[in-house]
């Protein structure tokens, strides 16, 4: 009878175990991106927008932004957090606090000729962080280093995050 | 005996009740969604000299001297700005952010058709042009507003950079 105490507890233990809670989050959705062929020869990112919906302090989202480079010699590029000119309507401009809670998996990405190649980009939330706002953007900005000259292009996703209630 | 394990049954069944809603918040909680787009623009020229520059004046590219072409594969906003808060060399120039000229202080506008009323500032950039159609050029001119006194004649430059975003809703 004892056995069977011992089990019925072990077995509780290990189901309790299993319910710890991790980071809340949402995991990338889609698989790879499939360009448009009259764009193999042209530098692209995708996607253009990430919405984030129900955020909190604790939570994580995640996306992967995909980089083409379009010219026939390898390039490296700067992927970099960035404050908008402008946002969204009913957006406000993220703090400069929220610099801190993305992540970008690779900074300085080196692409081969004509390669694609994907950078997770993840927003994590501290746990004991306020909300900047209901609804605020930032932007990821894409940048080929190699351009030499005065005039120079860049190319960004906006991430547009809704709080939960 | 009989009323222990019942009791231990029960414990056991709280506890394996408990434990379902936390398994729901952690995965179904933050919700993350993208728009298949391609963003993607070049643009034509990479460089401008505006030559001797003399003070107190402001002169300008040709009209429509350089082209964006917008290869998206959606509306986007064409963001014009500076890199830098200053103009480098010798004794550097500020950029002003207002387009006003001063002592070393240097200003850029840009714009189309041979008007220039968007000024390229380096905080809080302008757009160029908002809602640029998929696949549509754009094209654009820029001007100087040349300081109203140098401390040297050594050449200066900043880099002007083109954001490209998909467009505001």
């Amino acid at each position: 009878m004892n056995k069977l105490l011992v089990l019925l507890i072990a077995v509780g233990l290990l189901l309790s175990g299993c319910a710890q809670p991790s980071i809340p989050s949402a995991e990338p959705g889609p698989g790879k991106v499939e360009a448009p062929p009259e764009l193999h020869d042209k530098t692209w990112i995708s996607p253009g927008k990430v919405m984030v919906g129900n955020f909190h302090p604790g939570a994580r989202a995640e996306w992967p932004l995909t980089i083409h480079n379009g010219k026939s010699e390898p390039a490296q590029f700067e992927v970099r957090y960035r404050e908008p000119g402008s946002v969204d309507e009913g957006y406000i401009k993220a703090p400069s606090i929220v610099q801190d809670w993305v992540i970008i998996a690779d900074p300085t990405p080196l692409l081969e000729a004509f390669e694609t190649r994907e950078v997770l980009i993840a927003l994590v939330m501290p746990e004991d962080a306020e909300s900047p706002a209901p609804k605020w953007e930032f932007w990821i900005a894409v940048k080929d280093v190699t351009q030499t000259g005065m005039i120079q292009t860049e190319l960004a996703t906006k991430w547009l995050v809704t709080m939960r209630d | 005996m009989r009323k222990i394990i019942v009791a231990a049954v029960l414990a056991l069944m709280l506890v394996a009740s408990a434990a379902v809603p936390v398994f729901a918040l952690t995965t179904q909680d933050v919700t993350v969604t993208a728009t298949p787009s391609f963003i993607s623009i070049t643009n034509s020229q990479s460089t401008y000299g505006f030559g001797v520059v003399v003070v107190d004046t402001t002169p300008t590219t040709a009209t429509d001297w350089s082209t964006i072409t917008n290869s998206s594969s959606v509306s986007t906003d064409i963001e014009i700005s500076v890199t830098t808060a200053t103009w480098s060399g010798g004794v550097t120039w500020t950029h002003s952010d207002t387009a006003t000229k001063g002592a070393d202080t240097a200003g850029l506008k840009a714009g189309t058709g041979g008007v220039n009323d968007i000024i390229v500032k380096f905080a809080t950039p302008n757009d160029l042009v908002s809602s640029l159609a998929a696949g549509t050029p754009y094209s654009w001119n820029l001007q100087l507003i040349a300081p109203s006194s140098f401390t040297d004649g050594v050449q200066k430059q900043i880099i002007v950079r083109l954001t490209a975003v998909e467009a505001s809703a």
